[in-house]
């Protein structure tokens, strides 16, 4: 498997539409309403990268972006949005998103490439953290 | 001047005709008062009438009644001609509309005074009616660019929730498309490597043929609606940003290089603009916006021909900024020349053009105070003129051209 998606737009067609893509592409792919749908889907699930959309009802694209940051370090988190300002594109770039992506996404190309870089970065960490495991004694942590 | 004369007694009017004639007056004669008012009736009708009060069928002073009556607005300057010497005479003729009053046996040089006045009256009259018209014509001028200014101000708001409504739809347009075009190539290279594509039926051949030409006409349209949205929202917002004091040679040159890979290797730039310009209170990247349309716009109008020339430049006049660009394409035809600054309206194809840049960049610059022109060249070509304010006054120690040299 490629990988594991979450998807959150407001938008159910936009949802339908990535989603199609992204499995047609054969990735696993979950989605979300919103970002407080997103967040509840990210406690159960797992999830190597989130394609955000940024204007949203309940908790918008940067905000999620905010808690996942916190919260879940190893998600990258790649943001689309139709709402093309500076605001938004150095809201993206200050909490750390992996790129940010304009609307009407009319080289769905654009969006693969950053999925498929979030992945390989994503892949690396986990690599890494396979590779301090097998190391002995246990250094990683208090875990026992 | 010509001077319209209306005498039923032969005599009388020989004489007045030869003292008109030889004072190089064109005469019209007529010998009562029908012929009289018809000749005043028509569009040419001498601005000057010397009308006998008793003449037969119709008077002197039924003609000047009839007159004021139905011509108010172009009326002729009469003088009345009469025996009758009394004041209550005078006082009817003058109550009726004559605006002087002769009273006979004249002299000539009495006569040829009045005409005079009569004369300067008409050279008056016709002062101010131009005057009235060309008043109007600034009148209907000033609403209709009023209007024009209401217009694009609900433009402006109007499309910019258009455009990020129209963006969500598009999106899933685009998106779906762009899927669907995967999956049939996937599909349909899967069918082909096992062969089971149907070769027999014309129909199905067909679809396979014409599908990705389907897919690619939606695709095109997406493009084309996400160019006219870009544009909107750029019309809308006219990129923000502060105003700033800076040089015109800066902005140009930051334009300049923004438009390097559109302009042609045969093209030739000249810059003619003064080092020592004072500066100008802008948005500069605004500003910039307008270079680069304008240039861009120059570029395309001199299209593949072989050779091509744009000249840019900048002077200072009546304490304004003035800036030319001038390109040695084939001009702009005449009836294009009215409709260039409407939103929307382009002579691009379909597709390479939203018609919407000389308006943006026209808005760009009355907002800063300036204006923008577009003309044809004497030499061929097409020119376009704009102005801005500069930030300080301007106090000209010489001759440009001088003082540039060390």
């Amino acid at each position: 498997m490629k990988g594991n998606l979450l998807i959150v737009d407001d938008e159910k067609e936009i949802r339908d539409m990535l989603s199609r893509h992204f499995r047609l592409l054969g990735y696993d792919v979950l989605t979300a309403e919103h970002g407080l749908d997103a967040l509840s889907i990210l406690q159960k699930k797992r999830v190597d990268v989130v394609i955000s959309d940024i204007i949203m009802p309940e908790m918008d694209g940067v905000d999620l972006l905010r808690e996942i940051r916190k919260q879940y370090p190893m998600v990258r988190i790649i943001m689309i949005t139709g709402y093309v300002t500076l605001e938004n594109a150095l809201a993206c770039m200050r909490n750390q998103a992996d790129t940010c992506i304009f609307k009407p996404l009319n080289d769905l190309g654009e969006l693969e490439e950053a999925v498929q870089i979030a992945i390989a970065a994503q892949t690396r960490w986990t690599r890494k953290f396979r590779e301090l495991k097998g190391m002995k004694p246990d250094t990683h942590g208090g875990q026992s | 001047m010509r001077v319209l004369i209306a005498e039923d007694d032969s005599v009388s009017r020989t004489v007045l005709e030869a003292i008109l004639k030889k004072n190089n007056y064109s005469v019209l004669v007529t010998e009562n008062g029908v012929e009289a008012f018809e000749a005043l009736c028509q569009p040419d009708a001498p601005a000057i009438a010397i009308l006998d009060w008793m003449m037969p069928r119709m008077t002197g002073l039924e003609v000047v009644q009839q007159i004021r009556l139905e011509y108010r607005e172009r009326s002729p300057y009469i003088i009345m001609l009469t025996s009758r010497k009394d004041a209550q005479s005078l006082v009817q003729a003058l109550g009726s509309g004559a605006d002087d009053y002769l009273a006979k046996p004249y002299g000539p040089e009495e006569l040829l005074a009045r005409i005079r006045v009569g004369e300067r009256m008409v050279q008056m009259q016709n002062a101010l009616a131009d005057h009235a018209r060309e008043m109007e014509a600034l009148a209907e001028a000033r609403a209709k660019q009023l209007i024009h200014a209401d217009r694009m101000a609900t433009l402006g708001v109007l499309s910019a929730s258009m455009a990020h409504e129209i963006n969500n739809p598009v999106t899933f347009i685009s998106g779906n498309t762009q899927t669907l075009q995967r999956a049939w190539t996937i599909l349909t290279e899967n069918l082909k490597n096992r062969k089971a594509l149907p070769q027999d039926d014309p129909q199905i051949s067909f679809i396979l043929e014409e599908t990705p030409a389907m897919l690619e006409g939606i695709l095109k349209g997406v493009n084309r609606i996400t160019q006219i949205v870009k544009g909107l929202k750029l019309y809308a917002h006219k990129g923000a940003g502060e105003k700033t004091i800076c040089f015109i040679q800066d902005i140009l040159k930051n334009a300049l290089e923004f438009c390097q890979n559109i302009i042609q290797p045969h093209m030739e730039i000249h810059v003619d603009v003064p080092e020592d310009l004072p500066e100008v209170f802008v948005h500069p990247q605004q500003i910039e916006q307008v270079f680069i349309n304008l240039i861009t716009n120059a570029v395309h109008a001199m299209g593949k021909s072989h050779s091509g020339e744009i000249r840019i430049m900048a002077s200072i006049r009546e304490n304004r900024m003035r800036i030319e660009i001038k390109d040695k394409g084939p001009g702009i035809p005449a009836d294009v020349l009215p409709k260039i600054f409407q939103p929307f309206f382009t002579t691009k194809k379909a597709g390479d053009g939203t018609g919407l840049g000389l308006a943006i960049i026209k808005d760009i610059l009355e907002e800063h105070g300036g204006d923008l022109h577009a003309a044809n060249a004497v030499e061929g070509g097409a020119v376009f003129t704009f102005h801005l304010p500069l930030n300080q006054p301007y106090v000209q120690t010489g001759p440009l051209h001088l003082r540039r040299k060390p």
